[in-house]
């Protein structure tokens, strides 16, 4: 336990640092489902040695002590993690849980309306009324077809090979299910928030995913002008937002359309799915070693 | 690539596997046609809608959910020469404008609300994109001689 508690955060750290370098070096359609694989066991991992390292302070509480028939005083001089460290981790625990709850919150409240606009329009195309160029997919119930909403602003900033493309990559959202890939990255960083740039990261692959169907079916050049177009027009139109985040993925995903049609890196995705094992077994082995020590604990007692 | 060849050799059982096409798929086509309808700048015929759908399928069928397209009002057709061509209608729902809106507002669909819709671009970011879309102008401009 005295190790390999910590393993899942080493891993965590190693899958952060590594998810941009998979994303971008990688064929997308693999990426994808790499990361998000990756990033819910990585999430997993990291929650089941906070619950473990949070249950050596909990164990100390003379009622639970009593319960678990095992004396309070020997968890300290037995358990080989400090005081501090499990306090901490329920502290990080109690954070994450908070936090947890708002980001539901957020995505229970957008729910609604995806649920009522695929049940009524499930299968077709809805337009609104916004002069900026933009369209998205969604599909949050899987068994029915997505809807596509389009804005009226991407009829007049873009011809008609370009409206195809961009259609085609909503498509190629909805045909993939990428909403079940994005509720996994949504969750992976609602349990553990040093994932994020994972979650990000899964969004870039799965945008890039998109990118390449449609450049399969309108020609890479048409999609990357179509994508670079759009995003060129929007400043202007939409006003800045809260959730508007840094640095832009948009000139990345162009650049790739044109510059870089398939890379290919199998070490990157192995190393990523390694690590991700690797964070899962090293947390089976400290639970197991925790319930070692706790049975010769109870068994002490008697 | 071969991920990519796997796949769409399951898109090809599924689709030639069945005579009578599954709900799933058919409703995936439908919204292909009705976006090639959506996407053109004019009436298409049964025949360009064809045309342009990635592994088309049989004349019948494009000609099957068009009807079914027109019938259910989102798209409306008039003749032209011996065939009906086909527009998809812009929808007027304000219902469904404001769910969409809505979905914008609360951040649901992640993916507009972080990559793509609000996201807004910095000076270097807008001067890079520039430069590629112009060079990928140039690319469309290139391929449109060959073709």
């Amino acid at each position: 336990m005295r190790t390999f508690v910590y393993l899942p955060f080493v891993a965590c750290v190693i899958g952060v640092a590594s998810a941009r370098l998979v994303a971008r070096r990688t064929d997308p359609r693999v990426s994808a489902r790499v990361l998000a694989g990756s990033g819910i066991a990585l999430a997993g991992a990291t929650s089941a040695a906070l619950s473990l390292l949070a249950f050596t302070v909990i164990a100390r509480v003379p009622l639970v002590a009593a319960q678990g028939r095992w004396s309070a005083s020997a968890v300290t001089r037995k358990v080989p993690v400090p005081m501090w460290v499990g306090v901490a981790a329920i502290v990080c625990i109690v954070a994450i849980g908070v936090h947890a709850l708002r980001t539901f919150d957020t995505y229970r409240r957008g729910l609604g309306h995806a649920v009522r606009l695929q049940l009524e329009n499930g299968g077709e195309i809805v337009t609104v009324p916004e002069t900026a160029s933009f369209a998205y997919a969604c599909r949050v119930l899987p068994f029915r077809p997505g809807v596509i909403v389009v804005s009226e602003g991407l009829h007049n900033t873009l011809d008609a090979d370009q409206r195809a493309a961009v259609l085609a990559h909503e498509q190629s959202h909805l045909a993939h299910q990428h909403g079940l890939y994005e509720l996994v990255a949504l969750i992976t960083g609602a349990l553990n928030p040093l994932l994020r740039p994972m979650q990000r990261a899964v969004g870039f692959a799965l945008e890039r995913w998109a990118d390449e169907d449609a450049a399969a079916s309108l020609g890479r050049n048409t999609a990357a002008s179509a994508l670079a177009a759009s995003a060129l027009q929007r400043p202007h139109a939409v006003p800045q937002s809260a959730l508007a985040h840094g640095a832009s993925s948009v000139p990345a995903r162009v650049e790739a359309l044109l510059d870089n049609p398939r890379p290919r890196n199998p070490a990157l995705i192995v190393s990523a799915a390694v690590n991700a094992t690797l964070a899962i077994v090293a947390v089976l082995l400290a639970a197991h070693s925790t319930e070692l020590i706790f049975e010769a604990l109870r068994r002490s007692v008697h | 690539m071969i991920y990519y060849n796997c796949h769409r050799m399951q898109a090809m059982a599924r689709t030639q596997g069945d005579d009578e096409p599954g709900r799933r798929a058919f409703g995936e086509l439908e919204q292909q046609v009705l976006s090639v309808l959506w996407a053109a700048d004019t009436p298409l015929i049964p025949r360009e809608v064809q045309e342009k759908l990635t592994d088309p399928p049989a004349y019948t069928t494009v000609m099957t959910i068009l009807d079914r397209l027109q019938r259910k009002g989102v798209a409306t057709r008039r003749r032209r020469g011996r065939a009906f061509a086909y527009e998809a209608v812009v929808s007027e729902s304000a219902v469904a404008a404001q769910h969409a809106r809505a979905l914008l507002a609360n951040g649901h669909d992640r993916r507009a609300v972080l990559q793509g819709f609000v996201e807004v671009l910095s000076d270097d970011d807008s001067h890079e994109l520039a430069r590629l879309l112009r060079k990928a102008q140039q690319g469309r401009a290139i391929e449109r001689g060959k073709g």
